[in-house]
């Protein structure tokens, strides 16, 4: 006999629309996940000259607290590089990954994406404060 | 056509966190899975267009030890330049 008090709650997941937020400015927002609240930054334009022009879209930058809500896979910092070694003296630093998060945003030009995957870097300081570092489209 | 040329219009996306460095082409994400073919080492993925054979993705895991260099410092025809041994390799 099926008990339904025991179904696994379903967790909507809100997009927002293209025409929502295509005109909004790139600003940093925060969500609370587990507990703790996390800075969503946008990126540094011209950090690196060759970022996708997708991650400055404020329909994908607006819809990231997705990827912290609903991952798929977190991952520890384990890298070499200088950078990622000298801000683990700081304290955590956490990668959130989320698998096909584009077309499910329904952007412009983007609708028949395949196989891509979102990686947000988030650094949980001693201090107590908690930002997204980075956010990168990567494919799978 | 020389990888320079061939890469003009390419994406460069690398996370020093993740130490995860991908060259690809836009194209790449918008084949299925049966149109593209693949082949992989330890640390390095190259993905192929399986029709034409042209290469739509080099990729590079723990980029720091396998490269030798942070290459989050460096622009993007030092990088290509960089991977240039493996890619012809590959490609």
């Amino acid at each position: 006999m099926l008990n339904y008090f025991c179904m696994p709650e379903v967790t909507e997941v809100n997009y927002r629309t293209n025409e929502e937020v295509w005109d909004w400015p790139i600003e940093s927002y925060s969500v609370t996940v587990e507990g703790k609240e996390i800075e969503i930054t946008p990126k540094i334009p011209g950090h690196h000259e060759s970022s996708h022009p997708l991650e400055q879209t404020p329909t994908y930058f607006y819809n990231l607290d997705q990827v912290l809500l609903h991952p798929d896979d977190v991952l520890l910092d384990t890298s070499n590089n200088p950078k990622a070694v000298e801000s683990r003296k700081k304290g955590e630093c956490k990668i959130y990954i989320k698998n096909d998060f584009i077309k499910d945003l329904h952007i412009p030009g983007y609708s028949d994406w395949k196989g891509d995957e979102t990686r947000v870097v988030v650094m949980f300081e001693n201090t107590g404060k908690n930002y997204t570092k980075t956010y990168r489209i990567t494919k799978k | 056509m020389t990888i320079q040329t061939l890469t003009q219009n390419w994406y460069v996306s690398y996370d020093v966190y993740s130490d995860l460095l991908q060259i690809y082409d836009d194209d790449v994400f918008k084949l299925p899975n049966d149109e593209l073919k693949e082949e992989r080492t330890n640390n390095i993925r190259v993905i192929f267009n399986k029709e034409s054979s042209s290469p739509l993705l080099f990729e590079v895991k723990k980029a720091y030890e396998v490269l030798g260099t942070n290459v989050d410092s460096l622009p993007k025809p030092v990088i290509i330049k960089l991977v240039e041994p493996y890619f012809s390799k590959y490609a």
